[in-house]
């Protein structure tokens, strides 16, 4: 892992592997991904830059009007001092995606969260767990979907 | 002297504190910690922060009660020893605060336990803490008072 | 693990005052080595993300910076520069410098705060009194400059609130030389003495690759060698033009963790010394904020005490935003550092634990369950450190 190497930029790395990336603002790029593409384009990224890559946060948003759900994994890559935004969608009826775990341990805790608030399966993760953060009392209910009146009330 | 009176004098001369943070933003723990520094130095009113309820004669209550934490406090509360003194510290413990209407918690230390002293702001400064400590020491003493009196000595 | 395996919960209170919020460690132990680890957690959601769908933008910053008391100028800042981003809203310079001075400010208590109660959790009393005595300094500062101790919501949509004059930039210049010359003395007492490294030397190790593959941020990730700092990756604020270094120790251990913080208090002061130096002149808000912001996008991350510090916002145009998601830095470390306990000693979990700088930390309950007899037994934190034979 050294500071030296040269490494792809981002834009060659997914022209590579067949995929198109879009700087939306400086230094940070974003692109659309299918769900069961995820792990792999992932693992791919792992490994182009030496595992100097890791995963930020889940930001997942429930769009009821769209019926989907969208998954943004903000992840950053260190040798190359930018952010990368992977988004994906999955339909509301049925939210699956399959696991980071095995490619990124670390994404475990995000996954868990998003699935205890928002009730989107992470296929492949064994530690997923309701409730983890909320109280007892909302353990089948899901606070960040937008058709969630309030506790007690759904 | 009969044992009542010498336990009231022990008390309200030396109490010590039990401070429990029911999920806060560490905002007001951390100047309850300034509180008991060298700075402020309550020690020299034999003041002191003991980790165990069993000890204690004065809770110190900072943060929103979240449901999962406020079966505990109940839990707390039951086993301190008579007499005691609740003490509520913030804003957030009083009411609320800023999270109020939030899915996830009580609003307010009352709804849980009897207080008896309100210590308000966002964040109260470590002056107004030991304020609200020596008020609280005064309540302690009436509270031994009627014990002492209530309670036949053979 | 043993057939006879029974669980009995001794309640045990809160350890620790301040800073530590509730939280769960279970531990597994075979005699005095632990076998397995888990963290319970959830006793301090507060909601945050639900509410902040049902609050403005101005009442966001307000909100947002009271989820962490210990870092709040920075939560403030992030969720700005998070909704300045969504709303293209220009900051002007002198706002951009006063920020990294409070930032830096909160940085150098954060700090602080953590090796005082660091030195506490290892049983030295006297060293977690004097760091107190000294960090009452740099509170001063806070509220000379923001108006407050701790939450003085400086920091708003725009810029920030207050001024700073030429006397505070005096008196500030003088109480940083005062705490440069308190932690060189303790620098030392840090990196040298022989019982603090007795017991941080070793313990909880993590390789480079572990702490990038479990997605550690800030000083756990600095303390295993890994050059990664938002602030020189993703600058924000006037980071592109104050000067600084990223510290780095190869170790991996709890006492390089510590040893990062200690040295990043100095990189710390230089900065502020440069910020005032350098302060220019201008206004500190821009002259219009709107209080619609369009659709769209916001992304902000910065580098808080604890590390890497992300505000990702989604609009649809109006006064609320559509989602707002917060990730701490405490979320991840706590919970992907947790399998650094494995294979210690039952006496150095407090050590450890500390080490992560859990913003949520101190479980009021340590219940460890001997896997051979099936025995439970509930400890203190700070009686648990204490259990260690040098």
């Amino acid at each position: 892992m050294s500071e030296e190497k040269e490494y792809p930029s981002l834009e060659e790395f997914f022209k590579n592997i067949g995929l198109e990336v879009r700087e939306v603002k400086p230094r940070r790029y974003q692109l659309f991904v299918d769900p069961d593409k995820l792990p792999n384009v992932v693992k791919k990224l792992v490994d182009a830059y030496d595992g100097q890559v890791y995963l930020s946060t889940i930001a997942a948003v429930d769009f009821i009007d769209e019926k989907v759900f969208e998954l943004n994994y903000d992840m950053s890559v260190i040798p190359l001092r930018c952010v990368l935004i992977l988004k994906t969608r999955v339909p509301r009826d049925n939210p699956k995606v399959p696991s980071l775990v095995s490619v990124l341990p670390g994404a475990r805790p995000h996954e868990v969260e998003v699935y205890d608030l928002l009730g989107i399966e992470f296929e492949g993760n064994p530690y997923l767990e309701k409730p983890f953060l909320l109280p007892k009392e909302l353990a089948n209910e899901y606070p960040l979907r937008k058709d969630w009146k309030g506790p007690g009330k759904s | 002297m009969s044992i009542l009176r010498l336990l009231r004098w022990g008390v309200t001369r030396s109490p010590w504190l039990l401070h429990f943070n029911t999920g806060g933003c560490n905002g007001c723990d951390i100047e309850v910690l300034a509180a008991i520094t060298p700075l402020y130095d309550p020690e020299r009113l034999g003041v002191k922060l003991t980790p165990s309820p069993r000890h204690a004669d004065i809770l110190i209550v900072t943060g929103v009660v979240t449901k999962k934490v406020a079966e505990r406090l109940k839990r707390i509360y039951d086993q301190i020893p008579e007499p005691k003194v609740v003490v509520a510290v913030g804003t957030c413990a009083i009411s609320g605060g800023v999270f109020r209407g939030s899915y996830s918690h009580v609003h307010g230390v009352d709804k849980v336990i009897p207080v008896d002293v309100y210590v308000p702001g966002c964040t109260p400064r470590p002056d107004m803490i030991i304020k609200g400590i020596v008020e609280a020491v005064r309540i302690l003493d009436e509270k031994a008072r009627k014990i002492e009196q209530e309670t036949p000595v053979r | 693990m043993s057939k006879e395996l029974k669980v009995i919960e001794i309640p045990v209170g809160p350890q620790h005052p301040a800073l530590h919020e509730p939280i769960q460690l279970k531990i597994w132990v075979d005699g005095e080595e632990v076998v397995d680890v888990k963290v319970v957690a959830g006793f301090n959601h507060r909601g945050v993300e639900w509410l902040a769908e049902r609050k403005t933008w101005f009442q966001n910053v307000f909100m947002c910076s009271r989820v962490c008391g210990i870092c709040n100028t920075v939560h403030g800042t992030t969720c700005s520069q998070c909704f300045e981003d969504l709303g293209n809203i220009e900051v002007p310079p002198r706002a951009k410098y006063l920020r990294v001075l409070v930032n830096e400010l909160e940085r150098i208590h954060s700090h602080m705060i953590i090796l005082a109660i660091m030195a506490e959790a290892i049983g030295f009393d006297s060293l977690f009194m004097l760091m107190m005595r000294d960090r009452e300094r740099v509170m001063y500062l806070k509220e000379l400059v923001t108006g407050n101790r701790v939450l003085a919501d400086y920091v708003t949509i725009g810029g920030v609130r207050r001024d700073v004059s030429k006397e505070t930039c005096d008196k500030i210049l003088k109480y940083i030389d005062f705490i440069e010359e308190r932690m060189k003395f303790y620098k030392k007492i840090w990196g040298e003495d022989p019982i603090v490294r007795k017991r941080l030397v070793d313990t909880g190790r993590a390789t480079a690759s572990q702490a990038l593959s479990h997605c550690f941020v800030g000083p756990m990730l600095r303390g295993s060698g890994v050059k990664s700092d938002v602030r020189r990756d993703y600058p924000y604020a006037a980071y592109d033009e104050v000067p600084f270094n990223v510290i780095t120790y190869k170790e991996g251990d709890s006492w390089a963790r510590m040893m990062v913080r200690v040295d990043e208090i100095f990189e710390s002061i230089n900065m502020i010394r440069y910020v005032i130096e350098h302060l220019p002149g201008g206004p500190i808000l821009p002259k219009v904020v709107p209080k619609k912001l369009p659709a769209g996008e916001g992304f902000s991350k910065s580098e808080a005490p604890r590390g890497e510090l992300v505000y990702h916002a989604i609009s649809k145009g109006g006064m609320k935003p559509y989602r707002l998601k917060i990730r701490t830095p405490s979320f991840t470390n706590i919970h992907n550092g947790a399998f650094l306990i494995k294979g210690a000693h039952v006496a150095d979990v407090p050590a450890i634990f500390t080490s992560f700088d859990p913003c949520i930390s101190c479980t009021e309950r340590v219940k460890i369950i001997d896997v051979k007899t099936g025995k439970t037994r509930i400890i203190p934190f700070n009686k648990l450190s204490k259990l260690k034979k040098l």
